[in-house]
């Protein structure tokens, strides 16, 4: 490694960071990993290796405006990336990854051969050309890149702004963190308003026919969602054609989902109310399968089926009552109504 | 381009010039003053935001303070300090754009609020679920021709696991960040001056839509940044010789394909200012000439025009309308309603809402005036230089720049002129933020360039604080011209027709189950806001020209031809439309009553739906009820 010239160096170590990133994307499931090696992968590693195989010696682009290419890059690569992938099979993960891997590996070896050996670097090169491997021939590097960008009308060094050459203070870095804790306490401020303040409490219900594109069915399927924004007890008034109604009482966390399957005879209409127990005399929601213009043959005996998670589906057959707890133990109770 | 005189600026007789304590300020000089002072700016908008939530009254004033904050502080920093670091110009450029984004994430920092960018989320939400490109949609048929960002979003969100959402934040603020520091680097690459570059940075992010518009989840954001990395290429090239200039070709033909691919208007838009390049350099010395400026021109508009023509097929049918109401000279207006049913009775008199306040009006006017004014005179003091190393690039920009006389006459007399031009102006900003920072970098206070033939009297005016405060009036002017209008600029609670202040959990939750459980994407139809959001975020067809079901008081027979001839299977009444007057002035789009509204709609427009028979009340949430209409025999 002693011997490697900077850009043969940084090609190894793009190529490394980018495989061992890839490598840990494929296998890892943890979230914040995930991340950690994505997003690189995604939106930096790409376009260093173009930015790194179009000017190993650091000649056109240094410094910020380098960084910006390296993200701009990654994103025009992205970009046609996709219409390539779209092209030989598909946008998937794994095609992701092969594709970065690839074409970091491809520009990887050509900056690699572009770079040359620090050897070649060192003897008979334009000043300024010479990728330099300490402090001091970095400054030396970027003056007389500088002399030869005035020259050609390139420079960073002109007009009105110095260039600074000193570490950065403690005081600066303090300042800094300062800055983001600032900008963290904006963000925190607005997630927590946004999410409380102006924050909608209701109850979604629903029916729809089983198959939904059959208005004749004689299956259909009631739900209701909590977005109460607390847990709440909910009074639900069923009415399937002539006959009288059927009460039942679900308790739902907020976001819980209840389902039920609804058994009618042939044309009947399906009316379901939903009323919070806490407010009984306001009807919260109400909905309704109207008389089928078609109405095909049949009626079903009752099934019971429980969906993981936060949702329940539970049978109803007409006027009839069910008790049972909803998977997260909230207790659900039915009494018939007359 | 000469580079503006710097030798004076710094030349050892120069008020300016750098004092050993400057000299020996540290690594990043006063950038971490600046970010904690613009950090501190957006705190304050922060906090105005929550106020809003809140129903504050107060809530508007700290908005405003911290918006002058975060412009006041760069521009006065710019523009007062004598010399600068590099360090802090490039930091200026890196911070306007990170501090206008975090504007924007303050003010919807869990999800995407504004329409548009729904369309582009089924776009994603579709390359996802199908591991392809270019499918159908039923929200924005352009959207999926046009799949840059959508690309580089579902490309981060397999990397990463992310959601369609954080995923998308995460691009949209990198290319919102490129977008900022490809200006500085452009300006910096004509002038060589990096506190003309700064500024120019500062003003651009000025514009109107430079906040929000131009940072939402929408597909003109991933090519802003490349239409100025064109630019930036382009300059390069111009400034190197033999194969750098060759490569430095090649990277802004390949800059100018990532915009092809990704927005139609921004690709016409470079087109047209590759060609003013082109034109440009006719009026330069010979000996700054190059073919290689007319290749590139050639080589990305064959580009753009190639992709619009083979892949983006629906662009010509996008801008029908758009250029119909252009030419027409008129603006478009469906005819009115709706025979002896009609709930909009009597003399039709103008309504409250639909029209800007005139405060807004005022002060985006006075800000476009100081765009008018300092636009020709840059444009003049570049032109000079023409003679003296000025390259195409530089001249083609401020032959662009005076494309603000072209706006206003576009906004005054075009049907569309409002929409039109404030969108224009994201394009023709560029140019002007250019010339304006030359305006006001070179003649800077005291010991700057020279401001020939100016009074004392003007050269006095001309000062730092009058340049500081021309600029917060650009940035004043740019809010109350851009997006979110004003009656949803601060967050808060629902509000009817108020575009961001339209969106809440009723409707994304009505989207969401829309969308997981009506298998069929037969077509809707609701107020405008309802529709998109369902239609986008729930993949249906939005079916538009469908105003009329809801402004009878009876479900007629020619309703029942509506739905029948508009392919409408699912109707969705918002109730909030018959307690709310609209704030943009319509509630549906094709509104025959738009602007003319008074009231609001009275309950029995929308109670009707629930005794027509055969139709299905299928979904209820207190505020939006969908009525299905298949067992009408319709859908």
């Amino acid at each position: 490694m002693g011997t490697l010239s900077s850009p043969r160096r940084s090609s190894l170590a793009l190529i490394i960071g980018t495989d061992v990133c890839a490598a840990i994307a494929a296998v890892t499931t943890q979230p914040v990993v995930t991340v950690v090696v994505g997003l690189p992968l995604a939106l930096f590693l790409p376009g260093a290796a173009l930015v790194l195989a179009v000017d190993p010696r650091r000649r056109q682009v240094q410094g910020a405006q380098r960084l910006m290419w390296t993200v701009a890059a990654s994103l025009g690569m992205v970009i046609l990336g996709g219409l390539l992938l779209n092209v030989l099979g598909g946008l998937t993960r794994t095609s992701w990854l092969l594709l970065i891997t690839a074409s970091v590996l491809l520009q990887g070896v050509v900056a690699w051969l572009r770079g040359g050996s620090a050897t070649e670097s060192a003897s008979g090169l334009p000043a300024g050309t010479a990728e330099p491997v300490s402090s001091v021939e970095t400054e030396a590097a970027e003056v007389g890149a500088a002399a030869h960008a005035r020259e050609s009308g390139t420079s960073e060094l002109s007009g009105s702004t110095i260039q600074s050459r000193h570490p950065v203070g403690i005081r600066q870095v303090a300042l800094l963190i300062a800055a983001a804790v600032v900008a963290a306490g904006g963000m925190l401020l607005s997630v927590s308003s946004a999410s409380t303040a102006s924050r909608e409490s209701f109850v979604q219900a629903w029916i729809l026919t089983q198959p939904p594109d059959d208005p004749g069915s004689t299956k259909a399927q009631f739900g209701i969602t909590n977005h109460e924004g607390r847990r709440e007890q909910f009074i639900l008034n069923e009415t399937i054609g002539l006959s009288s109604p059927s009460q039942q009482v679900v308790t739902l966390d907020d976001r819980q989902t209840w389902r039920a399957e609804i058994l009618r005879k042939s044309g009947d209409q399906v009316v379901v109310t939903v009323r919070l127990t806490s407010r009984p005399q306001t009807t919260v929601a109400t909905v309704r399968l109207a008389v089928a213009a078609r109405i095909p043959h049949g009626t079903s005996g009752s099934t019971t089926t429980t969906r993981p998670g936060t949702t329940k589906t539970t049978t109803i057959p007409p006027k009839s009552t069910v008790t049972s707890t909803s998977a997260s133990g909230a207790t659900t109770s039915t009494a018939p109504s007359h | 381009m000469r580079p503006l005189e710097s030798h004076d600026l710094v030349s050892s007789k120069d008020p300016v010039e750098a004092s050993p304590t400057e000299n020996a300020r540290s690594g990043l000089g006063r950038a971490p003053e600046l970010a904690l002072g613009m950090a501190f700016g957006t705190l304050l908008i922060a906090l105005g935001f929550a106020a809003s939530r809140s129903r504050q009254s107060w809530a508007s004033e700290l908005y405003w303070a911290g918006q002058v904050t975060i412009y006041a502080i760069p521009a006065g920093f710019l523009l007062f300090r004598r010399p600068i670091l590099r360090v802090e110009a490039v930091a200026i450029a890196f911070l306007m754009p990170v501090t206008t984004y975090l504007v924007l994430l303050f003010y919807s920092p869990t999800r995407f609020l504004f329409l548009d960018e729904f369309s582009h989320v089924q776009t994603a939400q579709t390359i996802l679920s199908t591991h392809h490109l270019f499918h159908i949609s039923t929200s924005l048929a352009v959207s999926p021709q046009f799949p840059g960002l959508e690309v580089a979003t579902t490309c981060v969100a397999s990397l990463t696991n992310l959601s369609i959402t954080a995923s998308g934040f995460i691009v949209a603020g990198a290319a919102h960040v490129l977008v900022g520091l490809a200006l500085y680097f452009l300006v910096s690459q004509l002038t060589h001056d990096h506190r003309i570059a700064a500024l120019a940075a500062v003003i651009y992010a000025t514009s109107p839509h430079y906040q929000f518009f131009d940072s939402y989840f929408i597909y003109e954001v991933m090519a802003l940044p490349f239409f100025l990395l064109v630019l930036l290429g382009m300059a390069r090239m111009l400034d190197e010789k033999g194969v750098a200039a060759n490569i430095w070709a090649v990277v802004t033909i390949a800059c100018g394909a990532a915009v092809a691919v990704s927005h139609h208007v921004t690709g016409f838009w470079l087109v047209g200012t590759l060609f003013v390049f082109c034109v440009a350099q006719l009026l330069l010395p010979k000996g700054v000439r190059t073919p290689r400026v007319p290749i590139v021109f050639v080589a990305v508009a064959a580009t753009v025009l190639t992709w619009d023509l083979v892949v983006a097929t629906s662009t010509w049918s996008y801008f029908k309308p758009v250029f119909q109401a252009f030419i027409g000279g008129k603006p478009y207006k469906p005819p009115r309603p709706l025979g002896a049913t009609s709930v909009i009775t009597g003399t039709l008199q103008r309504g409250p809402t639909g029209n800007a306040r005139p405060v807004d009006s005022a002060i985006e006017y006075l800000s476009i005036l100081f765009f008018m004014a300092l636009a020709p005179l840059g444009a003049l003091r570049i032109w000079r230089d023409r003679r003296d190393g000025l390259r195409a690039v530089g001249l083609g920009l401020a032959i662009s720049s005076l494309s603000i006389f072209a706006i206003v006459v576009l906004r005054l007399g075009a049907a569309n002129g409002t929409v039109l031009a404030a969108r224009s102006l994201t394009f023709v900003i560029i140019p002007i933020s250019f010339v304006c920072a030359v305006m006001m970098g070179r003649s800077w206070g005291i010991g700057g360039t020279r401001v020939p033939r100016t009074t004392n009297l003007a050269r006095r005016m001309w000062n730092p604080v009058t340049k500081t405060a021309v600029i917060v009036v650009f940035a004043l002017g740019g809010i109350a011209g851009g997006y979110p209008n004003y009656y949803s600029r601060l967050p808060g609670p629902y509000l009817m027709g108020a575009w961001e202040r339209s969106i809440d959990s009723h409707n994304l939750t009505a989207a969401s189950w829309v969308g997981t459980s009506l298998t069929s994407n037969a077509g809707l139809a609701s107020d405008f806001f309802t529709a998109q959001t369902l239609s986008a975020l729930g993949h249906k067809y939005n079916r538009k020209n469908t105003a009329g079901l809801f402004l009878t008081s009876q479900f007629t027979s020619s309703d029942y031809q509506l739905i029948r001839t508009s392919h409408v299977r699912y109707v969705v009444v918002d109730r909030r439309m018959t307690t709310m007057l609209p704030n943009d002035g319509y509630y549906f789009a094709a509104d025959p009553a738009r602007n003319f509204y008074s009231k609001p709609l009275p309950r029995i427009a929308i109670d009707k739906f629930n005794s027509i028979p055969g139709v299905s009340r299928i979904y209820d949430d207190g505020t939006i009820i969908i009525y299905d209409f298949m067992g009408a025999g319709h859908g």
